[in-house]
């Protein structure tokens, strides 16, 4: 099976390497972390990602405003998103799932629960 | 012409020809009773033979027809035998299917309980890990805070620093600023807390107190206090885990702080303290 490549934007480098110690579960599965918005628009133009995690509350500029951007960007516009954040209202849900995300996590994250639906985007068995 | 010559002769001898003309006659009635007598016996004995064969024919056809039937009932039995051990065999096959679908269901249980685990192991490694990876005290307790929030849920806290008999809150979250005061380390909940000799303190009633304090200790001395006050909304209740991860935090929290304080206590830093240690 060809690998899959998935941006990590997180800027807690906590939270960060919990999402890659999870995600390290999933073979054919290659990680590149960012440590925020706009790290993660750099690393974007370097590599075409399968798929994008990514945190909401985070410096210069955060996970919907890079939602947004992603949406509008020729090559991963149509790449799934994921949202791992603090935000658990259904207001905070609903406004990030309307920008383009397609799914969306509340922390503390589970691995198994974060595995499970990062399999589910890329269609992994 | 005989017959005129005997009725010649009878007439010649009157009572003899009577006499014999009788019997000849008599003979001949005899003759033809018998006669008729055995054509009705005959054909009596030719309908007794034909309802003879017809009752043969009958008797013929009934037997094959019970040989028939003998050899259908033969087969159906055979095939109820055939059904029962088909029955037989699917119970068998059933009761296999159902011991191997709950062994399967077992054993993903227990795989997904050992994922769970496996994910609990790497989030108390992975905070252990950063909460030792700075000598900066304010990184530390940044650290300790980011350890809160994301790993526990705690939407609302107070980091307190030890300064002799005081605790001085050092960092917040989720908390108004005027609620976030220094306090004396024997006050209220939390001295109760830091008082008991348990790795944290968790409330039961209702009241304005923290929901969880854990006193950060180094062997007897207190370092710092972290006081919980709030979870996330998507945070309903502290799980086994949680208890697990304060545990940590009240020892490698404690460590990690008191480490940092010592360091940045020092005068020349790390590196005259280390050079001291090899010349003693």
């Amino acid at each position: 099976m060809t690998d899959r490549l998935c941006l990590v934007v997180e800027d807690s480098p906590m939270m960060r390497q919990l999402l890659v110690f999870a995600l390290a579960r999933i073979k054919s599965l290659k990680v590149v972390e960012a440590d925020d918005g706009v790290d993660a628009l750099r690393k974007l133009t370097t590599a075409r990602f399968d798929l994008i995690i990514t945190d909401i509350n985070m410096p210069v500029l955060d996970g919907l405003k890079l939602v947004k951007k992603i949406r509008s960007d020729e090559v991963h516009k149509d790449v799934p998103i994921m949202i791992v954040t603090t935000e658990g209202s259904a207001e905070d849900r609903q406004r990030a799932l309307t920008l383009g995300a397609n799914a969306y996590i509340t922390k503390p994250i589970q691995a198994p629960q974060v595995i499970a639906k990062v399999k589910e985007l890329l269609k992994l068995p | 012409m005989d017959r005129k010559r005997q009725s010649k002769g009878t007439n010649s001898r009157p009572p003899e020809s009577g006499v014999r003309a009788d019997l000849v006659e008599k003979r001949r009635m005899l003759l033809e009773t018998y006669f008729e007598n055995g054509r009705q016996i005959a054909g009596e004995l030719v309908s007794e033979l034909e309802a003879a064969r017809r009752r043969i024919a009958e008797l013929e056809n009934e037997n094959a027809r019970q040989r028939m039937q003998l050899k259908s009932d033969s087969a159906i039995r055979e095939l109820i035998t055939k059904i029962e051990s088909l029955e037989t065999e699917r119970e068998e096959l059933e009761s296999r299917t159902d011991a191997v679908v709950l062994r399967a269901q077992s054993e993903s249980e227990r795989a997904a309980a050992i994922e769970q685990e496996l994910s609990n192991l790497a989030s108390l490694y992975v905070a252990a890990l950063q909460l030792h990876s700075s000598f900066d005290p304010r990184e530390v307790v940044a650290t300790l805070g980011q350890l809160l929030l994301q790993f526990l849920g705690a939407g609302a806290y107070v980091i307190y620093a030890a300064d002799r008999d005081k605790l001085v809150a050092v960092l917040s979250e989720g908390l108004a600023q005027d609620l976030v005061k220094s306090c004396s380390i024997d006050q209220g909940f939390v001295g109760q807390a830091v008082r008991s000799a348990q790795p944290f303190v968790v409330r039961e009633d209702g009241t304005n107190d923290p929901l969880v304090v854990v006193p950060l200790r180094v062997g007897d001395q207190l370092v710092g206090v972290v006081a919980v006050f709030q979870l996330l909304e998507q945070k309903p209740s502290l799980s086994p885990f949680d208890l697990e991860l304060l545990q940590m935090v009240s020892s490698q929290g404690a460590m990690a702080l008191a480490a940092a304080r010592l360091a940045a206590a020092l005068p020349g830093g790390i590196p005259d303290a280390i050079m001291g240690i090899q010349r003693t």
